[in-house]
């Protein structure tokens, strides 16, 4: 085993989620429990009650009136969209003490991160999807892989960009080749800590396939594609310059082509940069 | 890239890609201008114009401020980044939506 794939299988500091977040899940996997119960318990954490107020006021929601209220802000957004947003913030929170580096800068990652949700919560929404912020929270956790290597190897993770650029090979032959493990698999690993659900796992395993070993998969897809959206956006920067092009097979099954550009681009732009201001931490 | 259209094929949105003037160059039209096809149409048989340049792409039509050089540079210099080509209307779609963005960037300079 080298070196460097010996720190990460001895590493045994996984960042781990708040309790606020499990004391959560917990509430709403209760059959009993009232919005009123889940408002108290969001309102124990001040910066997250803000937080889900000004993302369900902006304009990524579109909602007519104004909701000055965690009880009404969770009664609009339902207890799953509630618990995706809540993973959403939590996650961008649990990761801020990663240092950045000449080669990788933390806000920029987010803004990418952030990008994908932002994206694929729109074509989710353009396709007609219930539960978008699965879709955001989708984009915020597709990459996490990268932050967990990061934090367990500092700087040391700069080899694989140096090969990556140096050979021309993607980031995952690169991972391969310096560590022999992918940011894939150590985030699969990680948020199979964390109890995500099967579909988040998915997303982490397969979004740079797009597909779900052979199979389509509506969420999967729509985070590949969103990621490329994002990277020849130059929306945030995701630590690999590398644009690939979008899986073929995706497009049997996956059609965009009725989306009208011009109100698409402007969405993402507003949508995008709305979520930054709300959700990255200065 | 904009094309030359007989007033009587013009269609509802097209996007004028000149300035039209009368024969006091007193401008009638801007370029950039959605096109409307009563009032507009007016305007153009009644100073006696029988063919006006459009954009009919919609990358073209809200590019109108861009000149028509900087938008075929700006799709080759994207197409040379991204290293592969567009193979269907879906791989289009995602390149026009970055196209819009780098046109964008351009206009804000």
């Amino acid at each position: 085993m080298n070196k460097l794939l010996e720190k990460i299988e001895n590493f045994d500091d996984f960042p781990t989620l708040p309790t606020i977040y499990y004391k959560l899940v917990d509430a709403l996997s209760n059959t009993s429990t009232t919005i009123k119960d889940l408002s108290n318990l969001v309102s124990t954490d001040i910066a997250l009650s803000f937080k889900l107020l000004k993302i369900v006021n902006s304009s990524i929601y579109g909602l007519s009136t104004k909701v000055n209220s965690i009880d009404k802000a969770i009664f609009h957004l339902g207890f799953r969209e509630l618990k995706n947003i809540i993973l959403s913030t939590k996650i961008i929170e649990v990761f801020s003490d990663i240092n950045s580096n000449s080669k990788f800068d933390l806000v920029e990652f987010w803004k990418h991160s952030i990008a994908v949700g932002a994206i694929s919560r729109i074509i989710a929404q353009e396709l007609g999807q219930k539960n978008l912020d699965e879709y955001l929270l989708s984009g915020i956790t597709h990459d996490i892989g990268k932050l967990v290597l990061i934090k367990i190897l500092g700087s040391e993770y700069n080899v694989v960009f140096i090969i990556m650029e140096k050979e021309g090979i993607s980031l995952l032959e690169a991972e391969h080749k310096v560590l022999g493990i992918t940011h894939q698999e150590i985030g699969l690993r990680v948020a199979e800590s964390w109890n995500l659900d099967q579909n988040i796992l998915d997303v982490i395993r397969y979004h740079n396939d797009g597909l779900v070993g052979s199979n389509y998969d509506q969420l999967v897809g729509v985070v590949h594609v969103a990621n490329i959206l994002a990277k020849l956006l130059r929306l945030g920067h995701s630590g690999c310059d590398k644009i690939s092009q979008p899986n073929q097979l995706l497009w049997r099954r996956l059609d965009i082509t009725k989306f009208d550009k011009n109100s698409f681009y402007d969405r993402i732009k507003t949508d995008y940069e709305q979520a930054n201001e709300i959700l990255i931490i200065n | 890239m904009p094309r030359k259209v007989k007033i009587d094929d013009i269609e509802e949105g097209q996007i004028l890609a000149e300035t039209l003037s009368n024969k006091y160059d007193q401008i009638l039209i801007k370029k950039g201008t959605s096109l409307n096809l009563e009032s507009h149409i007016r305007v153009l048989k009644m100073w006696g114009i029988n063919e006006i340049s459009i954009f009919d792409d919609l990358v073209d039509a809200s590019s109108a401020s861009v000149n028509i050089e900087e938008i075929a540079n700006i799709e080759s210099t994207l197409l040379d980044e991204i290293g592969w080509n567009i193979k269907n209307q879906n791989d289009k779609l995602l390149f026009d939506v970055a196209v819009l963005s780098s046109i964008g960037k351009i206009n804000n300079e």
